[in-house]
């Protein structure tokens, strides 16, 4: 380096070499060590991988805009494209939804009545905030994405994630500006669900492919291709019935395509149900109600 | 424009450009692209950057700043649960080996270049997936380490393209 006088570096230029022989072998051991310390102390990668979130959220949010608005503008075009086909499908479709609207009402009716009855006490309130996917995570070995919400927005770890269709995955970090929902296919991931038909339980674990595996589930099973899958419930972490896929492949391996396509979200709504179920009591702090103007409106009882 | 200022003043500057480099590309690897399934084949291009800069410029990516690029990127883009540390170790790795192998790539032609790039990802792939595995005594699952390699090893004349541009124009040739 020659900003530094002349004499001077010919008088470290010794010391130069030998840090530059040892350094590829003392970065080679530290390297190693943190892979040993991160594996022991989960705790502090923890808070240095929140913090790397922290500080870089701001960036990730810029960068990730143009991205944001491109992959609108692509859908936009592509929706002019088959505009009457659409059109039509959309028709179709209310039609559809129009008789669920009578049968919904019918059965909301009749839940009230009977809540009445058995003065039954609706769970804690439910509040959700939307969030931006600032950071897809993970390469090839993890299933994770970052986004722009944080403990200041009231996430807090365990809450649910979930798309406009279903189940994405759930708070696994939470920074002060930013949070890692750990997706429902991450080799990490475990999630108690319900078949809907058959009402069998069983475990939805992920295994980094895009068709997470469903597990334990009872030998005198019989899961059916195209049958819905929801969140069972168990273990208190999630409320029952949030749509999570549809059985794609039975067999030995009974596989779940889920109803969000993963790769491609943008937006993801953060979901806090007041529970906090099989998580420690330290890691899940009681849920916060939101603060003002930082919620949606739609807040349901 | 043949050498900026910062270059011909301090110094610092030939150190500088591929090691802020290295690390915007370690910012980018993490911003998402919308691509269906990018996320798990995004590109190495932490390993594209080492390789040029280490056959091309030896002395201005050093292993300190590769550690410290391989371990802000390991906090950025792993998934809780997830093991870090291991690019830093992959990428000082990759720096070893493609110094001690220099002088045989160095003057040849692109393909010859390539065809090196491609060994280098190969053995980093075979070696990353290795150690992932057995750090969570889980098989992991290959394909989209596999993808991941072919696509970093297809995107490398791309890449060659822009570090050369940059080299040219911060230090000159």
């Amino acid at each position: 380096m020659n900003f530094l006088p002349t004499h001077l570096t010919r008088s470290l230029a010794p010391l130069k070499s030998v840090l530059q022989r040892f350094a590829f072998s003392a970065l080679l051991v530290m390297s190693v060590a943190i892979i040993v310390v991160g594996k022991a102390d989960l705790a502090f990668v923890e808070r240095l991988r929140t913090g790397t979130a922290d500080v870089m959220a701001p960036v990730l949010g810029v960068l990730s805009q143009p991205v944001t608005a491109a992959s609108l503008l692509i859908g936009r075009v592509r929706e002019m494209a088959d505009v009457y086909r659409e059109n039509d499908r959309l028709r179709a479709e209310n039609t559809t939804l129009l008789q669920w609207q009578q049968v919904a009402r019918r059965l909301e009716s009749e839940n009230h009545e009977l809540r009445g009855l058995t003065q039954y006490q609706p769970s804690a309130a439910t509040w959700y905030v939307t969030g931006r996917v600032i950071g897809t995570a993970g390469g090839a070995y993890s299933r994770s994405f970052l986004i722009d919400r944080g403990s200041v927005d009231g996430v807090t770890k365990g809450q649910a994630a979930a798309s406009g269709s279903g189940l994405v995955g759930r708070i696994a970090e939470v920074g002060e500006r930013a949070s890692r929902i750990l997706l429902l296919t991450d080799l990490n991931s475990r999630i108690p669900v319900t078949l809907q038909d058959s009402h069998e339980r069983a475990i939805l674990a992920g295994d980094n492919s895009d068709r997470p595996m469903l597990v334990y589930l009872s030998p005198t099973a019989k899961p059916q291709i195209g049958e819905q899958i929801v969140t069972s419930g168990d273990g208190g972490v999630f409320p029952p019935g949030i749509p999570v896929g549809v059985i794609s492949s039975v067999g030995s391996q009974p596989r779940v395509i889920p109803m969000t396509d993963l790769s491609t979200i943008d937006y993801v709504r953060i979901v806090d149900f007041g529970l906090s179920g099989v998580l420690p009591q330290s890691a899940v702090p009681a849920p916060k109600a939101p603060r003002k103007g930082q919620s949606d409106p739609a807040t349901r009882p | 424009m043949k050498a900026s200022p910062a270059a011909r003043v301090y110094g610092i500057g030939p150190i500088l450009v591929p090691t802020l480099l290295t690390f915007l590309l370690a910012i980018l690897s993490a911003v998402p692209l919308g691509i269906p399934a990018y996320t798990a084949v995004t590109p190495s291009f932490l390993l594209m950057s080492v390789y040029h800069w280490t056959l091309y410029r030896p002395e201005q990516l050093s292993y300190a700043a590769l550690f410290l690029i391989g371990l802000f990127f390991d906090l950025l883009t792993s998934a809780p649960g997830t093991t870090v540390g291991l690019t830093p170790l992959i990428l000082l790795l990759a720096r070893w080996a493609v110094l001690s192998n220099r002088r045989n790539f160095v003057a040849r032609g692109f393909p010859f270049v390539w065809s090196g790039f491609a060994a280098l990802v190969a053995v980093a792939a075979t070696v990353q997936w290795i150690l992932a595995s057995l750090l969570t005594l889980r098989l992991m699952e290959a394909h989209s380490a596999l993808f991941q390699a072919v696509l970093t090893v297809g995107l490398f004349p791309a890449a060659t393209l822009l570090f050369a541009r940059v080299q040219r124009l911060t230090m000159g040739a």
